[in-house]
Parts: structure tokens; C-alpha cells; sequence
């Protein structure tokens, strides 16, 4: 099977960038720096300056990927695109900070907007309305794979025929130290592709993915194993 | 593509602690909403639930690990390879009830710990994911299961999930107003919310090839699927149930049934207002006016969130196995979408296919369709 990349986007700890411009990543120690709102949608997105940092993240990688695709605006009466993305702390900061809401009056008081945000699809649920996305949407886990589990189901997706094109992220928003969570904590960010069915525009052989066996490999016959290897194999001249 | 067989199954909820043991209490209409014990409902509006007896956390492990290695004990053996979709949603709300109590004693569990954990009782490789997809995740888990095997991709995957009445999602609820104050009452024109429900369910789905090997008996093929986001709100459904018609219709597509053909639906029913209009939508959209056995399970078991779609496919293959679908237990007051649809007692249909749909918060839906062997 053969698929095309025809985005994608990371944001980091060192700041952010896309496919097109063949910058290598470095997820370092920090928090991801997430451009603001202007820089991203040309409609407004509601309550993005609000959202929690994992959805907030999520939403910006989406547009950052999509806009790298050329997509941004086209994509918004697109009935065959859908999103898939994996996370092993999924929200865990919106939970807890939930669930502190609780903790008075035996509950009574908890918080209904925080709660609506507990679940890892909501940030799936905001680029569905914010670009029209009526495909299959999920979230998957993947034991710090970087992503290869939501490009193995994106591609399942793509391969029953139930979408044409997948965007595809690895998004991580772990606990902040002062929620006093204990043990080693993986990096936040979030690396992001679009993945499509057949070329949505002209591009180079080097875009270009097969999946055979349950491997991915890129244009050079070389494994990939995360969405990280998406972006470094890109770049490698 | 690949035959899709269901050849191992097990559940667990309120009304029974194996899968044989919930049929004779849901074809009765029983229910096992009740007050809830487990924590102080005291100073919220709502106070039922439908709670597995006995069902605690101890020192060893928190209720949904309890409640998984009661599951497997019901699984037999898979195969050594087999690939494990684990599809409960809210994993870490014991531990972090635990913390804000300051009771935390044990790691943070990640989304693959129950995965794990099943590997482990059952004594097969860990390899496997998870999917969380809200209310149809385990849906979404036994969609993908079946690409997988039809794909050739696996020959064998077990699709769990287990959710239990927590403090964390019931007040949520109840912040929320989606709870309903008495029971919970699907499709009934006075329904007033929903009521969580304890539940787990696995279902082993294999290729042809691995079900002969291993000697399994069939008893379900899982032929057709589909899976749509509303792209409406992230929290509400789509009044026009555009995603779950999708959904529906792509699944439909797929196991090459026509609206005329499908024999019975398991709704997700959740007895709230805007869920239960939006199905009888989708309905109406689909299959016109067309009257054919429409049931909801959630009346008698409660919602169990991510386990739902595992729990209601299993016992929609009993209900295939029976020719009789469960009565819709608190349905009382008909509306004219619910004539000749929904009923309190057992409806009878030829146990050739049955559909079953959820849905849950971020636009998500997803169908699933049934044929009987």
C-alpha cells in the first residue's frame, strides 16, 4: 500500500515548523512553544486562547500541518479527512485540575466546562468543527512510540477505504511538576503529519510511504518507526 | 479481504458477573440502578447508579484492575500473538481520586497499563494499543480489530474495556445536568438522563484460518463497520445525526445490506433528551418508516462509557443467537418516532444481523454491523 505525506508540522519545546521547511526537531525538556492564534487560523478559533495546553497544542499542530499541506481553507467542506492521534498521558493535567473543582462542597460546585475537557477526543472534536472533519476520529496509546500507532490505524483507515486523507499526530501535555505527579516524565510537544490516500497536490517521490507487513518504509526503503522518522528521513539529503 | 469471526466473548456488569449470567435479568427488564454507595452523593442533585456489588479497590489494585482480571478469567486461552485493543476511557481516575484524598500509593497508570495487565492474566505477548474514542471507543476498538484482521495485518485481536461509576465522572455528569435523577429511561418521551453503569467486556475477533487452527467456534462475523465525527460540537450531538448516518450507512455499505435489510438496532440510548432524539434522526433518516426492533441495554446496566460498545455487541449476538432482542428496560411512554420500535418486553426478529451504534463527546460515532452463522 502506498500513501503521501502531504504536510506536516512539529511544535516543540524549541519552538516549531513544518515539513516543507526541513528543520530537524529537538524535543527538549520545557514546555512547547505554541504559536498564538493569529498566526494560525484565518477565522477566529473560539476559546482557543482559553484551551487547556494539550488541546491548545493539538489544535495548533493541526493548522500548522494542514497549512503546510495547503489545506488550511480547502479542507473545510471535506467530507474524507479524519484525525487520528496518540497520547499516552492523554489530559491528565485538565483531570486533575478537574477534579480539584470536586473537592468542595462534596462536589457540588465541580466544574462542567473543565469536565468537557477530560477527554483526549475533544481536541479531535475541536478541529472537527473548526475544518469540517467527517472522517474517523480516535485517539490511540502507543507506549511512547511517537505517533506509529496512530499512523498504523490512520493507514487502516485509509486502507478500508473509510477515509482519503488522515491527519496524524503524536501529541503529549504530561503533568506539570506542580501538580506533584512523581517519576520520570516524557517531553510535551507534538509532531503531526497529513496523510493522504493519493497526492492532493504535486509532490516528490520522497513524500511517499509504503506499508506492507505491518512496516512503514519511506521513498529510500528506510523503517520508519515514529512520526520523529518522518521528519528526519525527509531531511536527510 | 479477510472474513472478520467473533470466536470468544465475556462480559460483566451490575445485572450479572459473567455474560450468560446478565440475559435472564435484561430479557426480564430488570434493572440494577440504585443509590450509590461508593462515594457521598449527599449535597449533588443525583444519587443512582448501577454499581457491581462488591466491586472495591484494595491495597494490591483499584477497582478497574479488579474488575479486568474478572473478565479474563471468562476469556479462553487466545492465541500466543494475538493483538490487544484495550478501550476503557478513564483509567486514571482511581489514582487521581486517590491523590487529591492524598490515599495515592501507586504509579500513575498510563493508557497501556490495563493492556498490559490483560497480557499478563492472560499469559500472551504484550502487543497491542489503545483507543479512547470517548463513549464508542470500544466500538472504534472492534472496527479496527476487524480491519486489522480482514487486512491480513493480524490473525487474532482481543478487544477489551472496562469503566466503572466513579466520583471523577459522576460528578462531571452532574455538573453537566446529563444524569437523570431516577432511572435511566432510553427513548421514553419523558426521559431525563443518563445513569453510569460498572462494566467490562472482551471480544476475540480471528481470520478463518487461525478460528479453524484453534478449533473455535464461530459465532458471530462482524461484516461491515463505519466510524464518522459529527463535526457539530464538541460535546452535544448533531441534531441532524449526520455523523451517526455516516456512520450507519458505511457500515451498511460494507456488509452490502440495504436500509431494508437490517433486522434490529442496539442504540447507545443513553436516556438523555439530545442523544436519544438524535438516534431516533438517524433512524428515521435511514430507514424511513420502516418499524423494526430499536433497544437500548442502558436502562438495565447503566452506561458503562468506554466498555458500552464491547458489552452491547456481545450481548447483540446473543440476542442474534436468541432471535429475541432485550426489552428497553424503563421505556414506558411512547413518542411517534418509538411506535412500533422500541419496547419494555423482549422483541422477536429473525437473528440474521443486527446493527449497533455509539457516540460519544468529540463528534464521535461509530456503527457496527453483526451476521449471524
Amino acid at each position: 500500500m502506498e500513501l503521501w505525506i502531504s504536510g506536516g508540522a512539529w511544535i516543540t519545546s524549541e519552538g516549531y515548523g513544518t515539513l516543507s521547511e526541513e528543520r530537524e526537531i529537538n524535543i527538549g525538556e520545557g514546555e512547547p512553544v505554541i504559536p498564538e492564534a493569529k498566526e494560525l487560523f484565518d477565522e477566529p478559533l473560539q476559546r482557543y486562547g482559553r484551551f487547556d495546553s494539550f488541546t491548545r497544542l493539538g489544535c495548533a499542530a493541526t493548522a500548522l500541518a494542514l497549512r503546510d499541506a495547503d489545506m488550511a481553507e480547502k479542507q473545510r467542506k471535506d467530507d474524507t479527512t479524519g484525525m487520528i492521534i496518540s497520547s499516552d498521558y492523554e489530559i491528565l493535567n485538565t483531570d486533575i485540575d478537574y477534579y480539584e473543582t470536586t473537592l468542595d462542597a462534596e462536589g457540588a460546585f465541580s466544574s462542567p466546562n473543565l469536565f468537557s475537557y477530560t477527554l483526549p477526543v475533544i481536541v479531535l472534536g475541536e478541529c472537527a468543527v473548526y475544518y469540517g472533519l467527517t472522517g474517523p476520529t480516535f485517539c490511540v496509546g502507543d507506549d511512547a512510540l511517537y505517533g506509529l500507532k496512530a499512523l498504523e490505524s490512520a493507514a487502516a483507515m485509509i486502507a478500508a477505504g473509510k477515509a482519503q486523507r488522515m491527519i496524524v499526530g503524536w501529541l503529549e501535555s504530561p503533568p506539570e511538576r506542580s501538580k506533584g505527579i512523581e517519576g520520570e516524565m516524557r517531553p510535551s510537544g507534538a509532531v503531526f503529519i497529513v496523510l493522504d490516500a493519493i497526492p492532493a497536490k504535486i509532490l516528490f517521490s520522497k513524500r511517499k510511504l509504503s506499508y506492507g507487513n505491518n512496516v512503514f518504509k519511506n521513498h529510500k526503503n528506510q523503517k520508519i518507526t515514529s512520526l520523529m522518522d518522518v521528519f528526519a528521513r525527509e531531511n536527510e539529503r | 479481504m479477510k472474513d472478520v469471526f467473533i470466536t470468544d466473548m465475556a462480559a460483566i456488569s451490575s445485572i450479572g458477573n459473567s455474560l450468560e449470567e446478565m440475559l435472564p435479568p435484561l430479557y426480564r427488564g430488570d434493572t440494577a440502578v440504585d443509590n450509590i454507595t461508593r462515594f457521598s452523593t449527599e449535597k449533588l442533585e443525583y444519587h443512582k447508579g448501577a454499581c457491581i456489588s462488591g466491586l472495591d479497590s484494595n491495597d494490591d489494585d483499584n477497582r478497574i484492575s479488579e474488575l479486568t482480571k474478572r473478565l479474563m478469567a471468562h476469556i479462553k486461552s487466545p492465541p500466543e500473538r494475538t493483538y490487544l485493543v484495550w478501550t476503557g476511557i478513564k483509567g486514571d481516575v482511581e489514582f487521581i481520586e486517590s491523590r487529591a484524598e492524598g490515599k495515592a500509593k501507586t504509579d500513575l497508570y498510563l493508557a497501556g497499563h490495563y493492556r498490559k495487565l490483560v497480557a499478563k492474566t492472560l499469559g500472551i505477548e504484550d502487543s497491542g494499543m489503545e483507543i479512547n474514542a470517548a463513549c464508542a471507543s470500544s466500538t472504534m476498538g472492534l472496527a479496527l480489530a476487524a480491519q486489522l484482521i480482514s487486512s491480513g495485518s493480524h490473525s487474532s485481536v482481543l478487544v477489551c474495556g472496562a469503566d466503572i461509576v466513579s466520583r471523577f465522572s459522576f460528578t462531571g455528569f452532574s455538573a453537566l445536568r446529563g444524569l437523570s435523577a431516577t432511572v435511566c429511561r432510553p427513548f421514553d418521551k419523558e426521559r431525563d438522563g443518563l445513569v453510569l453503569g460498572d462494566g467490562a467486556a472482551a471480544l476475540l475477533l480471528t481470520d478463518e484460518e487461525t478460528t479453524k487452527k484453534e478449533g473455535y467456534k464461530p459465532q458471530a462475523r462482524l461484516s461491515g463497520w463505519g466510524i464518522a465525527n459529527d463535526a457539530n460540537h464538541i460535546t452535544g450531538p448533531a441534531r441532524d445525526a449526520r455523523g451517526l448516518i455516516k456512520a450507519i450507512r458505511s457500515a451498511m455499505d460494507q456488509a452490502g445490506l440495504s436500509a431494508s435489510d437490517v433486522e434490529a438496532f442496539c442504540a447507545h440510548g443513553t436516556g438523555t433528551v439530545f442523544n436519544d432524539a438524535m438516534e431516533l434522526t438517524a433512524v428515521e433518516s435511514i430507514f424511513g418508516s420502516r418499524k423494526f426492533p430499536l433497544f437500548s441495554i442502558k436502562g438495565a446496566i447503566g452506561h458503562t462509557l468506554g466498555a458500552a460498545g464491547a458489552i452491547e455487541s456481545a450481548l447483540s449476538i446473543k440476542a442474534m443467537k436468541k432471535k429475541e432482542v432485550p426489552p428497553t428496560t424503563g421505556f414506558i411512554n411512547h413518542e411517534e418516532r418509538t411506535e412500533g420500535r422500541v419496547s419494555s418486553r423482549p422483541q422477536n426478529f429473525p437473528g440474521k444481523n443486527i446493527l449497533t451504534t455509539n457516540s460519544g463527546f468529540g463528534g464521535c460515532n461509530a456503527a457496527l454491523i453483526f451476521e449471524n452463522l
